[in-house]
Parts: structure tokens; C-alpha cells; sequence
């Protein structure tokens, strides 16, 4: 296989995983788009097999799609010799360089905020019911700093396409 | 739970309502302030 040919693989699956990855918290926005703070009883205490299954299927979707992603995405990078540049916010890669930073704050925010406290609101990680409270107050704002640093990662993602349009003088 | 608990735990939650992150219009406006104030830097450290 060609170059290109990984490029265009590369950038096909970075596109297709985004959006399986940030979807998901859009998903939630159209769901439920103000915060109410969550009751016990809301909670819900379902711990059977296929409940649990189908919760970590659906949050294991998502947080390994964010992996998938950023690894496309930094291998294009990598093959059509970006990636200095980029990490450098040098000349026309830095708009480039600004989403794969926006994109790894994501991807930690998603594995190191979201998903531990997550746990706990699921019942995965046992939790006080208080406790379990509290985290969806953190999942919330976890989440919804996604979807907000959603919005300048693909701005610069599309930018990255238009060369030095951004920085030129 | 106390009475002085109850009304701290209000107190937060009428706090918590403020947070721009709180509503999908908030959320929205605070990516679109910051893509343009990242605009801006990156014209200033990259131009």
C-alpha cells in the first residue's frame, strides 16, 4: 500500500471513530441539554448481567473510539512528516497543531475524569449513594468540556486544509 | 440530615445551575469564545 493510500485509510477511520467518539456527547446534549441534578431513585439500582453489559458496551464504545482517533490522527501526522511542526504550532501546522492538543486533552479527559467517576455512577466501582451523586455532577461537566473543546478542535481540523490561510500575514 | 446541611446542599446546587457548561446554549457559546480567542493566539504566535 502506498502512501497515500494509508493517508487516506488513516484519515477515513480518524474521521469515522470522531464521530462515534464526539456523537456520543452530542447525543447527550440533545438528550438532555440542561443539568438537573440527578435523584437516588434516578440512579437506579439495575445491576443484572445484561444492564452492566450493555453500560460498559456503550461507555467502552466511545472512550476506546476516542483512542482510535487520536492514534489516526497522530500517525497521519507522523507519515506525512507533520508531527515536529505540528507539536512546534509551527507556521501553516500550527491550526493543525492546536487541534491535536485540543484532541489529547480530550482523549485524557475522557480516560482520566470522565470514565473513573463514571464507574462509580454506574455501579461498577462500588460508591455511597451520595457519592454515586456527586460523580454524575462530574461525568456532566466532564463530558460537557468535550463538547465544548469540540467545537475549536474541529474548527482547527478544518482550518489544517486551507495551509497557511489561518497564519498567513 | 441537618437543617444547616439541607440548606448548604441548596446553596450548592443553585450554585451548580450557573455553570455555563449547564445548558447546550452555554456550552455551545463558551467553544465558539474560545475558538476565537485560539484564532487569535495562533495568528499572533504562528503569522
Amino acid at each position: 500500500m502506498d502512501a497515500t493510500a494509508v493517508d487516506l485509510v488513516l484519515r477515513w477511520t480518524h474521521f469515522l471513530a470522531g464521530i462515534v467518539w464526539v456523537g456520543h456527547n452530542y447525543s447527550s446534549v440533545v438528550q438532555r441539554p440542561s443539568w438537573r441534578p440527578y435523584t437516588a431513585a434516578e440512579l437506579g439500582n439495575d445491576r443484572s448481567e445484561r444492564f452492566m453489559a450493555l453500560m460498559k458496551r456503550e461507555h467502552g464504545f466511545f472512550r476506546w473510539a476516542s483512542v482510535v482517533t487520536w492514534a489516526a490522527g497522530m500517525l497521519m501526522l507522523w507519515q506525512r512528516g507533520w508531527l515536529p511542526g505540528a507539536l512546534a504550532l509551527d507556521g501553516a501546522l500550527a491550526p493543525i497543531g492546536v487541534g491535536m492538543y485540543i484532541g489529547t486533552i480530550m482523549m485524557a479527559n475522557v480516560w482520566l475524569v470522565l470514565w473513573p467517576h463514571q464507574k462509580k455512577v454506574l455501579g461498577i466501582v462500588p460508591a455511597t449513594i451520595d457519592e454515586r451523586l456527586r460523580c454524575t455532577r462530574i461525568t456532566h461537566l466532564s463530558s460537557r468540556t468535550n463538547t465544548m473543546l469540540s467545537i475549536p478542535l474541529l474548527f482547527f481540523m478544518a482550518a489544517s486544509s486551507y495551509g497557511g490561510y489561518l497564519v498567513a500575514p | 440530615m441537618t437543617t444547616k446541611q439541607e440548606t448548604m446542599r441548596e446553596t450548592t446546587e443553585r450554585t451548580r445551575l450557573r455553570h455555563p457548561f449547564d445548558t447546550a446554549t452555554g456550552t455551545l457559546v463558551c467553544g465558539a469564545l474560545l475558538t476565537a480567542v485560539l484564532v487569535v493566539l495562533v495568528r499572533h504566535i504562528a503569522g
